[in-house]
């Protein structure tokens, strides 16, 4: 039992914060989300190029051979500063999904440009009239001439215009589960960029009459069920760490006001109904980072952890959605105006709460998981 | 990161498990019930475990220990607390009384009360707080005066746990009237059975064994009693807290009480004959509880993990505790709803769930963000040092 950071997490975390501190703002995050593609490709670049976004591949295929906890240091530091990467999505999801099917050609070489360092491949889940992540697929494979033919549309598609390959879950027309990987160039794939609460690239994404070769149909029936899993399972984590960044930008930012601003002859951080809560801003922090890295742990460990990821997306849902609150009570009118960088977090730790597993979805498979 | 036990921690729980389940007695329910047979069976366990090297496992050799990594002393205060501490009132002592003597006693007081507490032969009790001085502690008044050869202490100690059992009193108190309110206070080592001493009982909702009320008038305490200099006790208390804060493994008695309430929600069927656990709410409240205590656990190891790397901050032990006492808050809350109208029956009353578990556990609940220093005041510790907050 060693709960301090080893030497590897203490350096990604030290670099982290070096690369950020130079090269992130709150004007530079404004600045990313209301581009385009709401992506920052001149930090996508200098992340890949530190070797961070394939930090938890296999070594054999040139990446760093860390692990998700590992992972989960990084996640947290662009968290702290509101930096929206497609960490999650591609480094969280895909590369553990592609991990957990049946390898071909077609696989391998999606990992061998995950691990090159700037490949975007992110997945194409939720269906759009579906609830989340895991509800069946009403997209619809169908085969003819030995080719597969996908129309449908997925909502929530996050960093689809700069993603090169999308994983669709689908369902095929013998009914069976199928996950279709997806040149975001082929003929038939439109998108729209969604509005969204946490301002994080999220795409609609349409699929009409998408040709889709044999060799693209990446895994199916039970097989894609449980690798969906298992990339969700570790999206889920490394989204949560990601949460807990934001957790500490929060508490940076109201803790830095509460110091300055005075009301009433004193520096308001003196009135313990304003430093209390921030009290339990770090309380709640600092519990969800241990919950986070020991559900990353034991998933590295090939363990079943459904229990822990579930259970704290539970907590951490519950922490966030009050937290912001808490954030916000500290910093008055101030933190509600787009020049203050509060919204940044709050927003996005906000919109945390609802993706990769709400509170209704995550409470059923723990207590499932708890045996209940 | 690491998140397993050393797997000879892990057979020396099997061991101590095994020891207990030979050890503790059917009557057996945990140190803060009503029991006369409580206090003496707490004695001779602690010897017990003396003998076996398992008292004092964390204590240096040289004091009585043997050493031992932090991760055997954290299965110790798991399975104690989790079996109601039958370790009594020693698990505080030793916990922190015997440190305290090695860090600022002299070699004959090392000699005196060390050894004796290493072979589990002594109760202590801690009289610090007082009716006027609780969260504001340096406020205290009591007083020692320097007499014929001795200090003479006169004043009141309230909440003073064990003091009907205790052997020993470890008392703060002022030494040196008319400076500023952490300055000139002193730490003393107080014979219990010294003339001068009345131990009045303080009935609780808890049940009337669990505080008391000590009375010292003209109380003669030999020079030779002073631990650590004269004058400079806060420091010496301050460090006292310190060890007290990371003392009970509170997570682990919570984790026997879940597994029962889990348990309970599962094999319970409700008016329609379905288990209470297909419930949304139960199963809502259940997860919450779960997380929450994996939290409260992770968190007494990360100060663990801190002590063995020697690192340390102020805040940790802090956040550990405020989390640790509201999950059992919680676990009451939730587990006394869970259990329904008949969960407000007590223990032994043949028609209470769970035997008034959830009952027995919200009465105990309720001092635990109060003792050991209030939440509040653990709150101001994580705002000021953690967070850098002006005081």
């Amino acid at each position: 039992m060693d709960l301090t950071l080893n030497d590897t997490q203490e350096m990604i975390r030290d670099g982290a914060r070096r690369l950020l501190a130079d090269s992130l703002d709150g004007d530079k995050v404004r600045e990313a989300e209301a581009a385009a593609d709401g992506f920052s490709r001149e930090i996508w670049a200098q992340m890949a190029e530190l070797g961070w976004t394939a930090l938890a591949l296999p070594e054999d295929i040139g990446g760093g051979g860390a692990g998700l906890v590992d992972l989960c240091v990084l996640a947290e530091e662009l968290g702290s500063v509101a930096a929206s990467t497609p960490l999650v999505a591609a480094a969280g999801f895909s590369a553990t999904f592609l991990q957990a099917v049946e390898p071909t050609t077609v696989t391998s070489d999606m990992l061998t440009a995950l691990a090159a360092g700037e490949a975007v491949i992110t997945p194409a889940l939720v269906d759009t009239d579906g609830r989340d992540e895991r509800s069946a697929s009403s997209s619809i494979l169908s085969s003819a001439d030995a080719r597969g033919v996908l129309s449908g549309a997925k909502a929530m598609v996050p960093y689809a215009s700069v993603a090169q390959v999308l994983l669709v879950s689908a369902t095929t027309t013998d009914g069976e589960a199928a996950v279709a990987a997806v040149d975001t160039d082929a003929e038939g794939v439109s998108w729209r960029r969604h509005g969204t609460l946490g301002g994080d690239p999220l795409f609609h994404v349409e699929f009409d009459d998408v040709a889709v070769p044999a060799d693209r149909i990446v895994a199916s029936g039970d097989a894609a069920e449980r690798a969906i899993d298992a990339g969700l399972e570790a999206a889920t984590v490394l989204a949560t760490a990601e949460a807990v960044g934001l957790g500490v930008g929060m508490v940076r930012l109201a803790a830095e006001y509460a110091s300055s601003r005075e009301q009433f002859g004193q520096v308001i951080g003196k009135y313990q109904a304003v430093a209390h809560p921030l009290a339990n801003m770090r309380i709640n922090t600092d519990a969800l980072r241990l919950l986070v890295a020991e559900s990353a742990w034991l998933l590295d460990q090939g363990r079943d952890a459904t229990l822990e990821v579930a259970g704290t997306k539970v907590y951490a849902n519950e922490v966030f959605a009050d937290m912001v609150h808490d954030a916000h009570s500290v910093h008055g009118a101030l933190g509600y105006t787009t020049e203050y960088d509060l919204q940044l977090y709050t927003r996005r730790a906000r919109a945390f709460c609802l993706s990769y597993g709400d509170t209704h979805a995550q409470t059923e498979r723990a207590a499932v998981a708890l045996g209940l | 990161m690491e998140f397993e036990f050393p797997a000879e921690a892990e057979q020396f729980r099997e061991e101590l498990r095994a020891f207990m389940d030979e050890e503790l007695p059917d009557w057996w329910e945990g140190l803060f019930h009503e029991d006369d047979r409580i206090y003496p069976f707490t004695r001779d366990f602690c010897m017990k475990l003396a003998e076996r090297d398992w008292l004092t496992m964390g204590w240096p050799t040289e004091h009585g220990g043997v050493d031992a990594d932090v991760w055997s002393q954290m299965v110790v205060r798991e399975e104690m607390w989790a079996a109601g501490e039958p370790r009594g009132p020693q698990y505080m002592s030793l916990n922190y009384i015997g440190p305290l003597i090695m860090e600022f006693g002299t070699p004959d007081q090392h000699e005196r009360f060390v050894k004796p507490m290493a072979a589990g032969e002594l109760i202590w009790c801690q009289g610090f707080s007082e009716p006027g001085a609780g969260s504001d502690l340096a406020s205290l008044k009591t007083k020692a005066t320097d007499a014929d050869g001795c200090f003479l202490v006169n004043g009141q100690k309230i909440w003073t746990s064990y003091a009907t059992a205790a052997d020993w009193c470890l008392l703060l108190c002022r030494t040196d009237p008319g400076e500023r309110k952490h300055h000139g206070l002193s730490m003393l080592l107080v014979d219990m059975n010294t003339p001068g001493i009345t131990v009045r009982p303080i009935d609780s909702m808890g049940g009337p064994k669990e505080f008391n009320e000590v009375f010292f008038d003209d109380v003669e305490v030999p020079y030779d009693c002073l631990v650590g200099p004269r004058g400079d006790g806060w420091r010496v208390a301050i460090s006292a807290l310190a060890h007290e804060r990371s003392g009970p493994a509170l997570h682990a008695r919570a984790k026997v009480v879940l597994d029962d309430l889990i348990e309970y929600a599962k094999t319970t069927t409700d008016e329609n004959g379905q288990p209470l656990a297909m419930r949304g709410s139960v199963r809502s409240g259940l997860v919450r509880l779960q997380a929450r205590y994996r939290a409260a656990r992770l968190l007494c190891y990360q100060v663990a993990s801190a002590m063995e790397a020697g690192d340390v901050n102020d805040a940790d032990p802090a956040v550990n505790k405020v989390v640790a006492s509201d999950l059992n808050i919680m676990l009451g809350k939730i587990g006394l709803e869970i259990t329904g109208a008949r969960g407000q029956l007590a223990m032994g009353d043949g028609a209470a769930p769970l035997d008034g578990l959830m009952n027995d556990h919200w009465v105990h609940s309720i001092p635990q963000p109060i003792a050991m220093g209030t939440n509040e005041i653990q709150r101001n510790i994580i705002s000021q040092r953690g967070l850098g907050l002006p005081r």
